[in-house]
């Protein structure tokens, strides 16, 4: 997820954030918000990447170098890391159920010099939505 | 003079009334934290369980600590959040690890075979016929598993001569205590005790029962 966490490249465990879980109460999300989920491949492990696109959007992406869209199932959602280049996220696993969610980040609390809140933000080209 | 008194009192009642409200935040503190991490009831209603649960609902006792620790296995019935729509929680059984090999009929004539993925886990109603499950979802995560359960709880009602609980005591009646009545009410789950301690002739006595999938325990 860097840089928006761990923007320095040489220890990934410097950046705390707030997670807040009154979104589990609807399970609401919106375009670019930052989750924890369980992985789908292994429940002890918890990561943190972006909502890209939720239940019913097509969104563009890269299948063994061939251009493809998919469309997200219904209780899905896609979601990518922020550094594309090494990011584990639904580009190698697929859409994720919204009920491995755990809570979704708001702020930085640590360091101080990165104390803030933590914008919205998606590639609106990749990702469609029809409602 | 008299400013000063009434301070002492009403210091002394606030006291009194922080105290009480302190009891009360830990005990729901406590209700917390054992139905979210230990133990917990629950209404599950639905026709994918038969014969196993009820059509028309059963309260079952949940516990949320095997699925953190990885002990929920083949054959157990567990709560899962549905991956189709978060807000719901399913009853089913598991039937596949990660790992197995699952066999089902999509239809009649066609049996299709998978792997269950690592991580995951296939689940499947008891009544094949009425649910909806793995066969059309396909396999959840294993961290979409909310609880396990381990009982069912059932509760009878029964008044052996009056089939309405009898009339409150009037003023002639001996009473050795006040007719007191507990009401329990959770938001899905209503529950309600009247114990009415006056004597009363045997045969008239009405008792309840709370059955717990063969122990019976007479209140």
């Amino acid at each position: 997820m860097s840089p928006t966490f761990n923007p320095r490249a040489r220890n990934f465990t410097d950046d705390y954030v707030l997670v807040e879980k009154f979104c589990l109460k609807k399970y609401e999300f919106s375009h670019g918000d930052v989750v924890v989920f369980c992985s789908p491949s292994n429940h002890k492990e918890k990561h943190i990447k972006r909502i890209i696109a939720l239940p019913g959007d097509w969104i563009g992406t890269t299948h063994n170098s061939h251009d493809d869209v998919l469309k997200v199932p219904k209780g899905h959602c896609w979601v990518e890391g922020d550094n594309s280049a090494s990011s584990m996220d639904s580009r190698s696993f697929g859409p994720i159920p919204l009920g491995l969610v755990k809570g979704r980040v708001t702020h930085v609390v640590w360091p101080p010099q990165r104390i803030g809140l933590v914008e919205r933000v998606f590639p609106q080209e990749r990702v469609s939505s029809f409602k | 003079m008299r400013l000063l008194s009434y301070m002492g009192q009403w210091k002394s009642a606030a006291k009194e009334v922080l105290d009480r409200t302190a009891i009360v935040a830990k005990f729901l503190c406590l209700l917390h934290v054992t139905n979210n991490y230990l133990c917990s009831p629950t209404l599950v209603y639905g026709p994918s369980m038969l014969p196993t649960l009820n059509l028309t609902g059963d309260v079952v006792l949940a516990e949320h600590v095997s699925h953190r620790i990885g002990k929920v296995g083949t054959g157990d019935v567990v709560l899962v959040r549905s991956p189709v729509d978060p807000r719901r929680i399913l009853t089913k059984r598991v039937v596949g690890m990660e790992g197995d090999t699952v066999s089902f009929y999509v239809d009649p004539m066609y049996s299709q075979t998978t792997v269950v993925p690592k991580g995951h886990v296939w689940i499947q109603g008891d009544n094949t016929y009425a649910s909806s499950d793995s066969r059309h979802f396909g396999s959840v995560p294993y961290g979409l598993i909310q609880g396990k359960v381990f009982f069912r709880v059932s509760l009878f009602y029964l008044a052996y001569t009056h089939p309405t609980p009898p009339p409150p005591p009037t003023h002639t009646h001996t009473h050795t205590q006040t007719p007191s009545s507990i009401f329990f009410q959770k938001n899905w789950f209503q529950l309600q005790f009247q114990f009415r301690k006056y004597s009363i002739p045997r045969n008239e006595a009405c008792f309840y029962f709370v059955r717990i999938d063969g122990i019976m325990e007479m209140f």
